[in-house]
């Protein structure tokens, strides 16, 4: 039996080509959350590594993507003119749009914002009680790149949906910057070191 | 006619981020930002040319959202210098995530801001046509299509050709959105129903991020 065919494929049908109006919809209410999600008022959500210890950090753990850099002056980004430029602290965050981490219902979108650095954005979930991991973000399918040397605002990637693909519990999204695109392997292997900034955050999927 | 360059109101509305401001914004530019980025374009001087994302639909999908969401990002708005029209502005961030995307993809492409706006004036972009799909596949939806009701015509017209919103198609009708999303629905039922007697099953699932599971 076929599967049934999504609003998305028929828009794109109907459009003779092109991704479709319903989902012209969809993007523009992502973009408008994320726009509005970028206002100060959401700067709580976000933090650099110097920030780590304090009190506002710790009543908002379940919130927080621990950013990790190496010294960035070995980036070869750097080498191309951007050392000049006066770097903010690095920072990452990752927010479920509309929502909240601790109850980020099933069809929600994901967000991941890298701050104070420039690489590419690998992520991924992995379930807390163990099973099968799901990749966002690699080499084999997407690794967006992100400019966020300078970095007012903090860069922002594509969102990632929150698929059927995730069960109902918690996950440890890790998110890793790196200085080129890197495939699923070579990320699992990763030397901490290795990556221009490093964090992860706890997810907890619920039904909507 | 030029959308910021000539309404004040609306530019300070734009910087400041206001939601129906930006709606304005996405709806004019949309389809043109699809389209170049479903063609790609060619570097000026170079003979460079970067490749569209007209077969990987699911891309495209992400492609668009990119470009606006860096367009629209605060540091976005605030680069738009309000004197020249949007459109260049707007078609050198699409061609910016599309070299992105390309180098993602192991190309090395000169991608100076100066050569990305220069080359919005040398490549005209095309009406895509839905090469991903089988021409079997075409022929049904053309056959719907030129079936449908005055109604349907002109939902289609107003939602899948000129681009619309659901609001700003149904202000066009004189129906309420409620109308609007019900027409929307039949629009697309109509055509599965066809596809369906035509024998043509799905060929993909389109996602806004693919994603991929593996034993961990």
């Amino acid at each position: 039996m076929n599967p049934p065919r999504t609003n998305e494929e028929l828009d794109s049908l109907l459009g003779r080509g092109g991704i479709g109006a319903a989902r012209r919809d969809a993007i523009l209410q992502t973009v408008l959350a994320r726009v509005k999600a970028e206002s100060p008022a959401r700067t709580r959500w976000r933090w650099s590594l110097a920030g780590f210890g304090t009190a506002a950090v710790a009543a908002t753990a379940l919130f927080l993507l621990v950013p990790w850099f190496s010294p960035p002056a070995s980036s070869p980004f750097r080498a191309k003119g951007t050392a000049a430029k006066a770097s903010a602290t690095p920072s990452a965050e990752i927010e479920c749009l509309g929502a909240a981490l601790d109850a980020c219902p099933t069809g929600s979108l994901l967000v991941v914002r890298v701050a104070g650095v420039h690489g590419f954005v690998s992520a991924w979930a992995e379930p807390a009680q163990g099973g099968e991991r799901i990749w966002y973000f690699s080499a084999e399918t997407f690794s967006p790149l992100v400019d966020a040397v300078t970095t007012t605002p903090a860069a922002t990637t594509r969102a990632i949906k929150i698929g059927p693909e995730h069960a109902a519990g918690a996950y440890v999204v890790k998110v890793r910057v790196t200085e080129r695109a890197m495939g699923r392997d070579d990320l699992l292997r990763l030397p901490e070191s290795a990556a221009l900034a490093k964090g992860q955050a706890l997810l907890t999927v619920t039904s909507p | 006619m030029p959308l910021l360059r000539t309404d004040g109101a609306l530019l300070d509305r734009f910087r400041a981020g206001v939601p129906e401001a930006l709606a304005a914004v996405y709806w004019r530019f949309v389809r043109k930002v699809e389209r170049l980025l479903s063609a790609g374009f060619e570097v000026r001087g170079r003979g460079t040319w970067v490749g569209g994302a007209c077969r990987q639909p699911d891309d495209l999908a992400d492609l668009v959202q990119e470009v606006f969401v860096r367009a629209f990002s605060e540091k976005g708005r605030r680069a738009y210098d309000g004197l020249r029209d949007y459109g260049p502005y707007l078609y050198a961030i699409a061609r910016n995530v599309l070299v992105d995307w390309a180098r993602v993809r192991g190309r090395e492409i000169p991608s100076s801001w100066a050569e990305l706006e220069a080359a919005i004036e040398m490549a005209p972009v095309p009406e895509d046509r839905a090469p991903w799909e089988a021409p079997v596949t075409m022929r049904v939806v053309e056959e719907y299509l030129a079936a449908l009701p005055q109604d349907l015509r002109e939902v289609h017209r107003l939602r899948h050709e000129e681009g619309l919103s659901q609001e700003q198609a149904a202000e066009k009708l004189g129906v309420g959105r409620q109308t609007l999303r019900r027409l929307d629905r039949h629009l697309r039922d109509g055509l599965a129903a066809a596809l369906d007697a035509a024998g043509i099953s799905t060929c993909r699932q389109p996602e806004f991020t693919p994603v991929r599971s593996e034993k961990g």
